[in-house]
């Protein structure tokens, strides 16, 4: 037949069933007295099923009518002929046919699903050799390399397109140029085999979590259906694989920032404790020195320690390790005792306070604050001739806050110095022997802005220099 | 003659506490780690203990903790750090007062006399007397240097508890669930509202208080 000699699927089969045909034929017909034509008929059944399941529906149906005219010519009286007599003919002709679309249908069926099921097993084991290969990678570099490896020796050609090369065409196609633009900026898989741009010549899988790029494939594979699918889950591995690696980077990123920071508060502790414990001695032995009068060199070693304080204050506001607790202040506790201190401190000075009893609370670190007052006010009393004064009152800025001013009758502030006098080792005037850190004004202004307060210079009253503290007033509802 | 326990890493420190001890008369027994000062109050009873909070082997915390659990020996800790949170974890703890470093000698021994008082402050007519004040918690009066004072209860109870602590150092919180239950120990609000009624009443100058001292962030004591 010439269908035999044209290529075929089931060819084998087809033959196969043929010789079936030929074989049932001639033991029907050299034993026709002991086989009967309606077993002749059932045996030939066989091959037709035959050629359906293994070869394909148009070797069944060929099986069926060759069968079905073996059975006439050889089998049905009058043998010999292709004359039809009864209907056993035309019923056994329709059952063969019945038989071979039937079961090639359902054989058709089962190829294919079992093809499917190979295919995905396959696509399946592929993407597990690639997650398996890129989880060793331990920098992007190598993993990009050995992705770009595996999808060229998987599917023909793939790279990874950084966005900026994208926006110069990466040496694409026009259309392709713009397919990768598309993915990188809409997110969505593009080019070949997608819905959008399919006419491309390559598939663009975007890089997900803003990987900055493309991944551009080109498939040689053809013929099987939905090469791009594989295609598009090798290269989301590979966009997960270095999406995983970032991660993991930013991971290890900030437990090193984590332990650098514990590091540095465990420092400044130590700090803290160190220069306490001599200071603590120094003092306790100058105390108990017999005969002589210590006082002054008590003193002393007070002012050293309020400049370690002033040094550990900045550390701590320099690596924004403090962390103001706010709660509702009294000024009255924090500058009554300073004020006793200072006029110990300073028998010579005058120190007036006026703070009204209406004042109202305020929200402050009550511990950053009196550092502040500290500050403020000794500062006042080095560059003093013979007063300081503290003075609270309600902010005229609609009663919102509360202001604390501490003014002295010295020289006051040179033109300009206003704005300048918060930074660190400015200094006003006054000679070294005077004892400021030279941080203490710069610590202030770090501390204030810790707790929401702002510190100003400028005139005094009193014609020295007025420090003037804003500070926010305690609401039921602030924190 | 009192048996004071001083316990800190520093040696020179565990000297000069000894020396001022010593020359207020008192006993100094000295431990180095926490584990030496553990057994040695395991060992004998002490008048008073002195607790570095920065120790080697064991936080200093843990030291109050330990000794409040076993007595209610007074305990005075010292701390190196500025923070407050750890001086009110201890006296949470049951530290009965505390002292930053560097420290007076003259201050540390005067608030060993008020926590070795402590538990001793009400006399034998029941009336409790601080300075200036006098307690009188049967008919709940006070008078401040003789002269009867009016105060609501609140401000009555708040004297009082202050009274009663006898110049010890008491947290606010500790303060706010006694006088105003414990639903209210986050109000500090209230305490300082009522601390400045109370120095309206009692203080010569309300603006200068010397009787209701505030110590930062950590709470109140009675001066004089």
């Amino acid at each position: 037949m010439r269908s035999k000699a044209t290529p075929f699927p089931g060819l084998g089969a087809g033959v196969g069933a043929l010789a079936g045909v030929a074989a049932i034929t001639a033991l029907s017909v050299r034993f026709g007295d002991t086989v009967g034509s309606a077993t002749a008929a059932l045996l030939y059944i066989l091959p037709v099923l035959f050629a359906s399941v293994r070869g394909s529906a148009a070797a069944g149906l060929m099986t069926a009518l060759m069968a079905t005219m073996a059975y006439n010519f050889f089998l049905l009286p009058p043998q010999f002929t292709f004359v039809v007599h009864g209907l056993d003919n035309i019923a056994a002709l329709i059952a063969f046919l019945a038989v071979a679309v039937v079961s090639s249908r359902l054989a058709a069926g089962l190829r294919t699903r079992e093809a499917e099921a190979h295919a995905l097993a396959r696509d399946r084991e592929e993407q597990g050799e690639l997650r398996a290969l890129l989880s060793k990678s331990i920098d992007e570099a190598a993993l990009d390399s050995s992705a770009e490896a595996f999808l060229a020796k998987a599917l023909g050609d793939a790279r990874l397109i950084p966005a900026a090369s994208i926006a110069t065409g990466a040496g694409l196609s026009p259309l392709d140029a713009s397919a990768a633009a598309w993915a990188l900026h809409n997110g969505d898989i593009t080019g070949r085999g997608s819905a959008i741009m399919p006419g491309a010549a390559h598939s663009f899988v975007p890089l997900s979590r803003g990987g900055g790029g493309v991944i551009a494939l080109s498939i040689e594979n053809e013929g099987t259906a939905g090469p791009e699918a594989q295609a598009n889950a090798l290269a989301r591995i590979w966009s997960e694989a270095r999406d995983r690696l970032a991660l993991n980077a930013a991971r290890q990123a900030a437990l090193r920032m984590e332990e650098r920071d514990a590091l540095r508060r465990s420092l400044l502790a130590a700090l803290a404790h160190d220069f306490r414990t001599p200071l603590t001695l120094l003092r306790g032995q100058l105390a108990a020195l017999p005969g002589v009068d210590t006082r002054p060199l008590i003193i002393d070693v007070d002012r050293i320690t309020a400049m370690a304080n002033d040094l550990l204050a900045a550390a701590q506001i320099e690596s924004g390790e403090l962390e103001p607790r706010i709660e509702p202040v009294d000024l009255v506790d924090i500058v009554a005792p300073i004020a006793d201190a200072l006029r110990r401190a300073h028998p010579s000075l005058e120190i007036c306070v006026n703070l009204s009893p209406e004042l109202p609370l305020i929200a402050a670190d009550a511990v950053l604050l009196r550092h502040m007052v500290l500050n403020l006010t000794g500062n006042a009393a080095r560059h003093a001739h013979g007063a300081v004064s503290i003075v609270g009152a309600l902010l005229d800025d609609g009663g919102e806050g509360v202001a604390l001013a501490v003014d002295d009758d010295g020289p006051g502030l040179a033109p300009g110095e206003a704005a300048t006098i918060f930074d660190r080792f400015s200094k006003t005037g006054g000679s070294d022997a005077s004892g400021g850190s030279g941080l203490g004004l710069s610590i202030v202004k770090g501390l204030g802005t810790a707790m929401g307060a702002t510190v100003t210079a400028g005139e005094s009253p009193l014609g020295g220099a007025r420090f003037l503290l804003r500070l926010r007033r305690y609401e039921r509802s602030s924190p | 003659m009192s048996r004071v326990l001083v316990i800190d890493d520093e040696l020179g420190i565990r000297r000069l506490l000894e020396a001022v001890l010593v020359r207020a008369g008192h006993d100094a027994v000295l431990a180095a780690t926490a584990s030496e000062a553990i057994t040695a109050a395991q060992r004998e009873a002490f008048d008073a203990a002195i607790v570095d909070l920065g120790l080697p082997d064991r936080d200093g915390l843990e030291v109050v903790a330990i000794l409040r659990a076993k007595s209610d020996l007074p305990i005075i800790v010292l701390s190196a750090r500025t923070d407050v949170v750890d001086k009110i974890a201890a006296l949470d703890l049951g530290a009965d007062d505390y002292l930053s470093k560097p420290f007076d000698g003259n201050e540390l021994l005067a608030r060993l006399r008020v926590v070795m008082r402590r538990g001793r402050v009400s006399s034998a007519d029941g009336l409790i007397r601080h300075g200036p004040i006098t307690v009188d918690r049967a008919h709940h009066t006070v008078l401040c240097r003789g002269q009867p004072v009016r105060l609501t209860p609140r401000e009555f109870e708040l004297l009082a508890a202050l009274a009663e602590a006898g110049g010890r150092v008491l947290t606010s919180t500790r303060l706010l669930e006694q006088v105003w239950g414990k639903a209210h120990a986050a109000d500090v609000e209230y305490l300082r509202v009522a601390i400045r009624a109370l120095r309206l009443k009692i203080e010569a100058e309300p603006a200068a208080p010397q009787l209701i001292i505030n110590e930062p962030g950590i709470g109140y004591r009675l001066g004089g």
